[in-house]
């Protein structure tokens, strides 16, 4: 039967014939040549993030070559040697269709000479950093392969099957750093290489048919970073002043422990495998359905995460001139757990020699890490819209819905729940031909947004400690209970409005756009939390000829951000 | 035998369903009776926009990737004799209008069991956008000119001092937004969660590491603006301030340095050359100097009384 199949399937391929006009055969070639030049001088990683500026040749190249039996395309553009971009598409009869794209260039990191760490006080705490690698420029070389191929038969025209590869690469260095603490904090800058390659590999099937299609993908990702992690001597930890060990039983490892590794970069895989059906007209509604099912693994901790979530969305149009459109999303999210044993050394010197932090202070380091993650999420999105008489344009009302219930994350004290409800209203028209109007205004109302409880100290959160230098002292109550409530930067309440027009004059546009943004959390908190921001554009784009384009933009933006923050009096 | 009937059940219904056609939609009235003429009649007359398609992918579909409907001119415009045989009358040809529903569902005649598929669903449809007001048929046009069109606001944001390399050139809108699918999966890879549309690129963020950062499973965009930010990594606020949202200031923040430039510590001679600022500076600068694995690590940090979850390491 295989066989049979095959030779069907070989012969549908090679006999039928693929195009019932012939397309008119054509060559064409294109170069372009050009130069470059570009100056910079301090933070190129800001001026020149991703550019090259040693200057040079610049150098593009495009072909097409159409036959009966197929198509070619290739388009290749190279500025010096980091720069580069290349395209190659082709067809064989419309019956096998691919194409594949790579792009590179370099990116600049930056390189912190943390001048800024350093310090003593008259107790002789102390502060300090070592850059390893001082004035080094860091930077990475990212190169990123797409490539689809599909196969489509004419004897079987429904069925769409495709292969699809990207692979990225990042190669280079870039600054890593780490803290050795109670000898002092010290922070050790090291050049740590990257060699990270993400592999996408993947298949498809599409089933099309005049009243539904069925799509299913399977694709496997897998990050490999190929370089080993770095490692760190950690100082010894003695106290800095008096150089005795007596906080040994406060860190987990020191410089006993010889050289320790810093910076892993696991490797982790992941499974991702979709199925979506559409039926274009069922009563008049548009209908997708999908399922999503993922699993990412992280093989060093050997953690995996489970994800399945499935969409709908349906949208129709109700005579000419209202249209609705609704779309829902359930998914939920788990990881596993992980039990957290933390070695815990005995100190080594002064009053607590011989004991634990925790046969000392009665705390229990080790844990069982649950996820944040873990979460089961339900959203709905309402879309109503109207067409407006004449060219008034159309009005549309919009409402989304999301709830979160999280499996362990407190957003508030013992809540686990997000909720918010968002209402718009917009607006967009064409008076006139090349003119474009938006407004839009939405509010939204969030309970419990994502906060960090215990972030920061309230009477409803945390505990009650004492400084273990004076058991009897009261300053951690007293002055903790007044610091801010709201550890967040989400609000429960905010608006927003925009509002943008453009003009499009042949092959210039010009475009203004306005944004405020207003939020706040007044959670019933001790203190509020509260974000204004405003952005106006100002836009000009032009192509007076296909060779030749510029554009001007002007931005401007404001943001007010309001939280009240304190310092702490207690020395640690 | 019983896989065997299975097989050629399955290859039968594929053929049957595959050869089914659709309808042609929004023929104009009058040609109801036209024929298709074939692309070079098209080209007699329209020389002009025949020779910009020559190289179009339009212009050379196969049949069978249309579900029947003419290929070439008439694919979209509809049987052409009519339309011929009155000398050019354009009330016997399918014209496409800005913004009008019959463009769209041209298109989709083909592109609704495709990439297209949920077109309908989404924000632009809502908004009326049409087809023809990202793609012009006829010609070739960047995808990034198209989009700033309405979006100027996001593509001037680009220009800010960090930004995702779209002004350079080296991605396009199109690497993270698909515009013809809706809601969240108008995200590509965002049918998960938006996070995921950026771990296709930045997957090392992903984990699940062992100690996390809850923020980071939340939401990437609790502390980046993806399309553009004044501070640095795309940061929606700089550093401390973005962090001293959630968190208090670290312990030894308040401390006053010493006065002199050097101190004697414990029988070393240590720098201090920021004098009674030296502390502030250390502990309210920049929180990642210190906690580098902000994103997540699988490493616990040295510190007992933190659990290792100093994300330090």
């Amino acid at each position: 039967m295989r066989k049979i199949l095959f030779l069907l399937l070989l012969a549908a391929f090679v006999t039928v014939p693929a195009l019932a006009t012939d397309p008119p055969e054509t060559s064409e070639v294109e170069l372009t040549l050009g130069g470059w030049d570009a100056s910079t001088d301090e933070a190129q990683e800001v001026v020149s993030e991703y550019e090259d500026t040693d200057g040079g040749l610049l150098v593009g190249l495009r072909a097409e070559l159409h036959r009966a039996a197929g198509s070619l395309l290739l388009s290749s553009h190279v500025r010096g040697s980091a720069q580069q971009r290349h395209e190659l598409e082709f067809d064989l009869q419309r019956r096998v269709r691919s194409r594949t794209s790579f792009v590179s260039f370099y990116r600049r990191l930056s390189h912190d000479p943390m001048a800024n760490l350093e310090a003593t006080t008259a107790h002789g705490r102390v502060v300090r950093h070592d850059d390893l690698d001082p004035g080094r420029q860091y930077g990475f070389d990212y190169r990123d392969l797409d490539h689809r191929t599909e196969l489509q038969l004419p004897s079987l025209p429904a069925l769409t099957l495709a292969f699809t590869f990207r692979q990225q690469e990042r190669s280079g260095h870039r600054q890593s750093l780490t803290i050795s603490h109670c000898d002092g904090c010290h922070v050790t800058g090291q050049t740590r290489p990257v060699g990270e390659r993400t592999r996408d590999v993947g298949a498809e099937a599409n089933l099309s048919f005049p009243r539904w299609a069925l799509k299913a993908s399977h694709t496997q990702r897998r990050l490999t970073e190929k370089t080993e992690s770095i490692g760190l001597l950690y100082d010894r930890a003695l106290q800095p002043e008096q150089r005795t060990a007596i906080f040994t039983n406060r860190v987990s490892f020191d410089a006993l422990n010889g050289v320790m590794p810093v910076d892993l970069r696991p490797d982790i895989k992941k499974e991702i495998t979709r199925l979506q059906a559409t039926i274009p007209d069922a009563a008049g509604f548009a209908l997708n359905a999908s399922g999503v099912w993922s699993q990412t693994t992280n093989e060093y901790a050997n953690l995996d995460t489970d994800y399945s979530g499935y969409l709908l969305n349906a949208s129709r149009r109700f005579g000419p001139r209202v249209k609705l459109q609704w779309r829902a999303r359930a998914y939920s999210t788990t990881t596993d757990d992980y039990f957290v044993d933390i070695v815990e050394p005995v100190a080594q010197a002064g009053p607590h020699a011989g004991r634990t932090y925790r046969e000392v202070y009665g705390y229990d380091p080790d844990f069982l890490r649950r996820s944040s993650l873990n979460r089961d999420v339900l959203e709905s999105s309402l879309d109503l819209g109207l067409k407006l008489q004449g060219k008034a344009g159309t009005v549309r009302f919009l409402w989304d819905y999301q709830a979160i219930d999280r499996d362990h994350y407190e957003v508030a004290d013992g809540k686990t729940d997000t909720t918010s409800h968002v209402l718009g209203l917009a607006w967009n028209a064409r008076p006139v031909k090349g003119v474009r109007l938006e407004a839009k205004a939405r509010h939204g109302e969030v309970d419990n947004p994502f906060m960090l409880p215990n972030g920061v100290y309230s009477p409803a959160f945390g505990q009650n400690a004492a400084s273990p230098l004076a058991p009897t002292s009261t300053q951690y109550y007293v002055w903790r209970a007044s610091r801010i409530g709201d550890s967040t930067n989400q609000p429960s309440s905010w608006t927003e409005l925009r509002a943008k027009g453009s003009v499009v004059r042949g092959n210039t546009t010009a475009s203004l756009s306005y944004r405020w943004w207003d939020g706040e959390n007044d959670d019933g908190s001790l203190t509020d939390w509260s974000r204004n921001s405003q952005t106006a554009t100002l836009t000009l784009w032009s192509m007076p000829s296909p060779l030749v384009q510029w554009s001007v933009a002007y931005v401007r933006h404001d943001q007010e951000l309001d939280f009240p923050a304190s310092i702490a009096l207690f020395d640690g | 035998m019983r896989r065997r009937r299975w097989s050629t059940a399955l290859l039968a219904l594929a053929l049957l369903a595959g050869g089914g056609t659709i309808a042609a939609r929004g023929a104009p009235e009058g040609a109801a009776t036209a024929v298709p003429v074939g692309s070079a009649v098209c080209a007699d007359c329209h020389e002009e926009t025949a020779a910009a398609m020559a190289n179009q992918v339009h212009m050379r579909l196969a049949p069978f990737e249309t579900y029947g409907r003419p290929v070439g001119c008439e694919g979209c415009h509809g049987p052409g004799s009519a339309h011929v045989e009155e000398g050019g009358d354009p009330a016997l040809i399918r014209r496409f209008g800005a913004g009008e529903p019959a463009t769209a569902e041209t298109c989709l005649a083909c592109h609704g069991m495709g990439a297209a598929r949920e077109w309908r669903a989404t924000a632009h449809a809502a908004e009326g956008i049409g087809c023809e007001s990202c793609h012009a048929v006829h010609t070739a046009r960047a995808p990034l000119a198209s989009c700033r069109e309405c979006h100027a606001d996001v593509e001037a944001s680009f220009r800010l001092p960090s930004h995702h390399p779209v002004r350079e050139g080296h991605m396009s809108c199109a690497s993270c937004h698909d515009v013809h699918r809706a809601g969240e999966s108008a995200l590509v890879g965002g049918e998960q969660r938006l996070n995921d549309t950026c771990y296709r690129c930045h997957q090392a963020m992903e984990g699940p590491h062992i100690f996390e950062h809850p923020p980071v499973q939340e939401s990437c965009a609790n502390c980046h603006e993806p399309h553009g930010s004044v501070a640095n990594n795309l940061l929606v606020a700089n550093e401390p301030a973005l962090c001293l949202q959630c968190h208090e200031f670290h312990f030894h923040a308040g401390y006053r340095g010493s006065a002199g430039h050097e101190q004697d510590v414990g029988g070393f001679v240590r720098t201090n050359p920021w004098g009674p600022t030296g502390m502030n500076r250390a502990f309210t600068t920049n929180c990642t100097q210190c906690h580098s694995r902000i994103h997540g690590s699988d490493l616990p940090s040295q510190g007992v009384p933190s659990s290792g979850r100093g994300l330090v390491r």
